[in-house]
């Protein structure tokens, strides 16, 4: 098992160094000079020959390519992400306080989804063609076709024109004040687990009903066994392995979905600045964020990974 | 081969089949999967809007009529006005063509591409096929939003480029399944017996492999469709797709439709129900052809 662990931890890093490629590539490889973009931002006035050439400087982007690639990989292993275009301040300054705030966002979403989901999925195969099944099936396709930042949009409409609530403006963060921020935090990961719940109880439900057809459920069943202790002890933890690759696969989406519902409700997090930054051409901003949700999203990958090695006995990684 | 339809022997060409007409087919279609006829009902819907926009909807997606701004919905304006006094359905109507047009186009550009590395990945095997997978794994490290949202950043906010975007976002999925897919149809005779009767690679690729990962293709493609749709909308509402004021399901909910979310809360209904409705039609009736083919994929 350490063994598996750590060969995937360093398979990691030639793909984080092909994803940083890819990331510088894209940026300097942007149609146009990128110091001219920057200083000409969204048509603001020509900018002088001279402040071009100082901004070329200043980026480094008068080197050759492979050694602006290699100082800027430099800077990055040592936390230097280089200072924001925007505000001038370094970036790890502006990153260090929004990233929390969008993994909070992202684990409610993704306890919320599981919680709701499975038991869902699961009474959705026991009562299989019911009124019930009908509605959670409802339920879960309408969730796979609408937009999560619409969800967002209705849930705030919602909000406001029924219960006359709006959440509380002034982010705070968790430790500050558990109950403003739990007000503020519980609607946006409705929003964005709202796919996943579908997603995943759909799955438990195909899943369950699987597994509730095999012979070894039978044999529970002529032993006499109460059907609940079949379904939660025997039935359940064979169906839910599909689901927790089924997971591991929408957390890239859930990701993405950060970014989108942090704009819809005003929550200060690593999306919504990635989308000031490219609205701002705040160049090394992106960069770092980019880089930064890639390194995330491959050490979740690795945790699921690992997951469903602990939870399967039978998967043997030699 | 796929289907054969004809036998001939003695110089005699006979029907295995009666030759049927496509309506007994399309009604065999409606009553064997009616959430698939639903789904393409929809598809028809929207698809018939982006053609006729300029027949169907009542005013001009451009048209403003100040003086009845942010009206509610009436029988002058169907689904109710924007603060410019545009009317929403017409806007609506002609935004269904922006969705098709980088739906469509991002899931036909990205699922080719995505095919045909497939499919080659799949055949050469070796060094070309370690390659390819290293380089999908790779881009495959980035969730797909953030990755196309990059590249808009780059490329600069367009309906062209969002479909860019969206389209090298189902690259590496797509090279996988197709590769998979390939490394079972390299097992069968009939590939064997076309490189030992000379046939050149090309050949080889494109007249007998591809034909028979046509299910496979179709069954992804049509899979993707409804999540590019998605994609398009949210690139939008983020300002990084269609710019203003070309109409976009996504765009039209960002920005001035929250600012009256109270006031004129139609602006911020329908065009999510719009979005909400195309993807679900793409999604019923990607199932059902799901379920039409899959006999023959597992008969593969």
């Amino acid at each position: 098992m350490t063994q598996y662990l750590i060969r995937r931890l360093l398979y990691i890093i030639p793909i984080l160094l092909g994803a940083s490629i890819i990331i510088f590539a894209l940026i300097r490889i942007a149609p146009g000079d990128i110091a001219v973009l920057i200083m000409e931002g969204g048509g603001a006035g020509t900018a002088s020959q001279e402040q071009i050439e100082k901004l070329r400087s200043e980026l480094g982007l008068n080197k050759p390519i492979h050694q602006q690639y290699f100082d800027w990989i430099g800077h990055i292993i040592r936390l230097d992400m280089g200072r924001s275009l925007w505000t001038n301040r370094p970036i790890i300054e502006e990153i260090k306080n929004k990233y929390p705030i969008t993994m909070q966002m992202a684990v409610i979403a993704v306890l919320l989804s599981l919680i709701i989901a499975i038991p869902v999925g699961v009474l959705s195969a026991i009562y299989q063609d019911t009124w019930i099944d009908y509605v959670f099936r409802i339920f879960t396709v309408t969730g796979l076709a609408v937009p999560n930042f619409w969800m967002g949009i209705l849930i705030i409409l919602a909000l406001v024109a029924w219960f006359q609530y709006t959440p509380p403006l002034g982010f705070a963060p968790f430790w500050v004040d558990p109950w403003k921020n739990f007000q503020q935090m519980v609607w946006p990961s409705v929003a964005l687990g709202y796919r996943l719940s579908a997603i995943v109880s759909r799955m438990t439900r195909s899943q369950m009903l699987e597994v509730l057809r095999q012979d070894y459920i039978r044999t529970a069943r002529a032993k006499g066994l109460k059907e609940r202790v079949i379904v939660y002890r025997h039935a359940l933890k064979n169906a839910l392995l599909p689901v927790v690759t089924i997971t591991g696969v929408q957390l890239g989406a859930l990701l993405g979905g950060t970014v989108v519902t942090e704009t819809v409700f005003n929550i200060p997090g690593m999306g919504r600045q990635l989308i000031e930054a490219i609205n701002f051409r705040d160049y090394p901003m992106v960069e770092a964020i980019v880089l930064i949700s890639a390194l995330t999203f491959a050490l979740l990958n690795l945790l699921v990974d690992v997951m469903y090695v602990w939870l399967d006995p039978r998967v043997k990684y030699t | 081969m796929a289907r054969e339809d004809t036998i001939q022997a003695g110089g005699i060409v006979t029907r295995l089949r009666p030759k049927q007409p496509i309506h007994s087919k399309l009604i065999r279609f409606i009553t064997k999967k009616p959430l698939g006829a639903i789904g393409g009902f929809l598809i028809g819907l929207i698809v018939f809007s982006a053609i006729f926009a300029e027949v169907v909807a009542p005013y001009g997606p451009y048209e403003q009529h100040l003086v009845d701004s942010l009206a509610p919905p009436s029988s002058k304006y169907i689904l109710g006005a924007d603060n410019f006094g545009r009317d929403l359905l017409s806007r609506i109507i002609h935004g269904s063509r922006i969705s098709l047009y980088v739906g469509i186009g991002s899931v036909v550009l990205g699922s080719i591409s995505g095919a045909v590395m497939g499919l080659m990945a799949g055949y050469f095997g070796g060094k070309f096929d370690s390659l390819m997978l290293r380089a999908m794994d790779i881009m495959m490290a980035f969730p797909s939003l953030v990755l196309a949202l990059a590249i808009v950043a780059t490329l600069g906010p367009s309906a062209t480029n969002a479909m860019l975007a969206i389209a090298v976002t189902l690259i590496p999925r797509e090279v996988r399944v197709i590769r998979a897919a390939a490394l079972g149809i390299k097992q069968n005779e009939y590939i064997m017996a076309s490189i030992a009767l000379g046939a050149s690679t090309a050949r080889t690729l494109f007249r007998h492999m591809l034909p028979n990962a046509m299910a496979v293709w179709i069954v992804m493609a049509t899979a993707e469709l409804g999540n590019a749709i998605l994609v398009e909308s949210s690139l939008s509402f983020l300002g990084l797709g269609t710019p203003p004021p070309t109409p976009s399901w996504g765009g039209m909910l960002a920005g001035d439709s929250r600012r009256y979310l109270e006031t004129a809360p139609w602006l911020s209904i329908y065009p999510g129900l719009a979005i909400t409705g195309a993807v679900f039609g793409f999604n019923l009736f990607g199932d059902a052809l799901r379920d039409v083919l899959d006999p023959r994929l597992r008969g593969r």
